[in-house]
């Protein structure tokens, strides 16, 4: 299905994001601007601009894909991506302002007087940022895939070029005023379609989500990618192209009944209206969709949400892109001010994914079958609205998905980049930032093309085990505990974070297929949290010689004011 | 009168320039936290777990609650389940509260300091 609409959509936000940031690069220009200009940004403009960097494909396809497939309990991921700005605001904010510091390398470095700390922060958070970075660019490969039918790589492809050349341009990230457009892009393009995809599902009567076993509304078309079995209910009959229980078929019609059959490679089955949707034969989700903690894909629902709500509440914090943004409040009270903002913006934004996956589950539950369901968003325009006007529609939303993909991976690839760039690379000047530019985003690029098709949601649910087992602890610890020392924060954040991370790897290369193994490796947080905390008090504790000498002068210039800390903090820190 | 200025050269701004070795510890002892700042600290970081807490005890417990509490999975309103309003809906402004709260009382504590001036 392609759509010259949408591929123009895509063709508009991937240029107008390399005009601005080759705009960006004359504004700019020195770095005093930049100073400057990042240090007067009032909270209401920053603010927009986090929450247009920190949306990313996750929140604008994946939510509504997860919601389709698993239900009610899969709000939890836009919950705690929101909570875990209310956990920052509580802990972390304005102390981190104060410190000055750019970048958490620069925050371990300045509060504990150790290079080796900073060095660790800045391999976790290069580490989190290709962790994160991977399922956007898988993401952009399934929307240009959906959108155009091009090869699934293309779209990583495409967005990794495009991002690599606005970072080295130098542009984008300067500029707050567009990450602070990105956001009410993205809010516009999945407000306007959800107004005429309600319009159309009201004056279809309005048919309920979770109704025992979804039924298509329209004759709809279910193409399998891979071999799958399917449960039928009932007696149907339909067309069919491709192979059915080991016999082949061309566009012939055929009488499916109650059981189980199995589908082949690139079959296509065409149900009429008022078809019950077929069940994957081993993930019956069925009528408990509606009901929180039925999921019987995931065998133990209560530990794998608290894993999800651990990992996301603390790991906000520890996201490189995201801690990046504070330093260009003016002062502490302006960045919380900020954070106060940025939840305001996303509780908004958050309303809506839900109510796409709720539509998915009505229009299109057969993604569910085919195991798509992370373009659900994508597809719901021309199921539901049809003609120019569901195209023009899928277009925006198309469009929003690139925007998305674009301001989170260029938020990403600039914070890796700089980290490469200062601890990793040999120090070479303009040219070595464009060369860790490269460098940031080429690595997860080749992933994507490496590595199997891995949820976006869960990816990005990965990234945050990972950031709340390590970066979690060192900076509430560094920000509110007089004795910590760097060989407990580096001891705490690399048993923590790496745990965490093998975890995530042992996930992604389904070592354990199933069991608690599995549910323990696939939602590490509830573990890996404790264990670095853990870890990082204990070490701290035995080597009480190691704290430094400056402890006492840089705690006080975290937490006093700006204004009553001007004379004492400017002291002996560095 | 033409006078050309040079072209302002471009920087990179990732942070402090990364050329000095940090110098190794010095042998002393650390100095103990001012006890006005240690005092804010406290004050501050009090504010912060209660917040914590009501976040915790408002949302966090929600799983808990869908799980052991008869009838609350499936509990309807107004033809919703009673677990999509709470988490798709009432969660946002409970946390948008806890985060106003917050910050009333944390700049309160920071109100009350002594301006550097008024120090004994």
């Amino acid at each position: 299905m392609s759509h010259p609409y949408a591929i123009g959509a895509v063709i508009v936000v991937a240029l107008a994001t390399v005009l601005i940031g080759a705009l960006g690069l004359r504004i700019s220009r020195t770095t005093s601007d930049f100073y400057v200009a990042s240090r007067t940004v009032n909270a209401r403009l920053n603010g927009a601009a986090i929450s247009g960097e920190y949306l990313s494909a996750a929140s604008f396809l994946g939510i509504a894909g997860l919601i389709l497939a698993h239900g009610v309990d899969m709000l939890w991921y836009p919950l705690g991506y929101t909570a875990g700005f209310l956990v920052l605001l509580l802990f972390v904010a304005a102390p981190l302002r104060r410190s000055g510091a750019y970048t958490v390398p620069d925050f371990a470095e300045a509060r504990l007087e150790s290079l080796a700390v900073r060095r660790t922060a800045g391999a976790l958070v290069a580490g989190i940022g290709w962790l994160y970075l991977l399922p956007q660019l898988q993401g952009a490969g399934l929307t240009l895939q959906t959108v155009t039918g091009a090869p699934r790589w293309v779209g990583g492809v495409v967005v990794a070029l495009v991002v690599t050349a606005n970072v080295t341009a130098g542009g984008m990230r300067s500029i707050t005023f567009v990450q602070a457009f990105q956001y009410w892009l993205k809010l516009t393009a999945l407000l306007v379609p959800l107004l005429f995809l309600g319009f159309a599902w009201h004056s279809d009567g309005s048919p309920g989500a979770d109704a025992a076993r979804p039924v298509f509304h329209r004759s709809t078309v279910v193409r399998t990618d891979t071999a799958v079995r399917i449960a039928i209910g009932t007696p149907e009959r339909v067309t069919v192209s491709g192979t059915v229980d080991g016999r082949t078929y061309a566009a012939a019609p055929l009488a499916l009944a109650p059981g189980i059959h199995a589908l082949d490679t690139a079959t296509t089955l065409d149900f009429p209206p008022g078809a019950e949707v077929p069940a994957k034969a081993d993930d019956p989700t069925g009528s408990a969709w509606g009901r929180p903690l039925s999921d019987r894909t995931q065998p133990h629902p209560l530990y794998t949400v608290y894993g999800l709500i651990l990992a996301t509440f603390l790991g906000a914090m520890g996201l490189p892109h995201v801690v990046v943004r504070f330093y260009t409040s003016p002062q502490g009270r302006a960045a919380r001010r900020t954070t106060l903002v940025v939840l305001g913006l996303l509780g908004v934004f958050y309303l809506l994914p839900s109510l796409y996956g709720a539509l998915a589950r009505i229009y299109a539950p057969d993604l569910v079958l085919t195991g798509d369901t992370d373009v659900a968003v994508l597809v719901l325009p021309e199921r539901l609205v049809g003609g120019t006007g569901g195209a023009l529609l899928g277009a925006l939303l198309a469009g929003g998905a690139f925007a998305a993909f674009l301001s989170t991976c260029s938020g990403l690839a600039v914070s890796v980049a700089g980290v490469l760039h200062q601890d990793v690379l040999p120090p070479m000047g303009i040219r070595g930032f464009r060369r860790a530019a490269v460098l940031a985003v080429a690595t997860p690029t080749v992933c994507t093309l490496v590595a199997v098709g891995l949820p976006v949601a869960d990816a990005v649910g990965l990234a945050f085990a990972v950031a709340a087992s390590s970066l979690c602890p060192l900076l509430v610890l560094g920000i509110w505990w007089p004795r910590l020392t760097p060989p407990g924060a580096i001891a705490g954040a690399l048993t923590g974070g790496g745990t965490a991370l093998a975890a995530a790897l042992l996930t992604m290369a389904d070592v354990f297929p199933n069991g608690w193994p599995h549910v323990l490796l696939a939602w590490p947080a509830v573990w890996s949290v404790p264990l670095g905390f853990l870890v990082m008090v204990a070490v701290s504790l035995a080597t009480p010689g190691r704290i430094p000498p400056g402890t006492a002068v840089v705690l006080a210039r975290l937490h006093l004011p700006e204004t009553v800390a001007a004379t004492p903090a400017r002291g002996d820190v560095g | 009168m033409t006078t050309t200025r040079p072209r302002p050269r471009r920087e990179v701004v990732t942070g402090e320039p990364r050329t000095r070795p940090t110098r190794p510890a010095p042998p002393v002892p650390p100095v103990p936290l001012d006890p006005e700042a240690a005092g804010l600290i406290r004050r501050q970081l009090s504010v912060a777990l209660r917040a914590a807490g009501a976040l915790v005890l408002l949302i966090g417990t929600l799983p808990l609650v869908m799980a052991f509490v008869p009838g609350a999975a499936t509990a309807r309103i107004g033809g919703l389940g009673l677990a999509w309003l709470l988490l798709g809906v009432a969660a946002y402004p409970v946390m948008w509260l806890i985060g106003r709260w917050y910050i009333r009382q944390v700049e309160r504590n920071e109100a009350r300091l002594p301006m550097p001036g008024e120090r004994p």
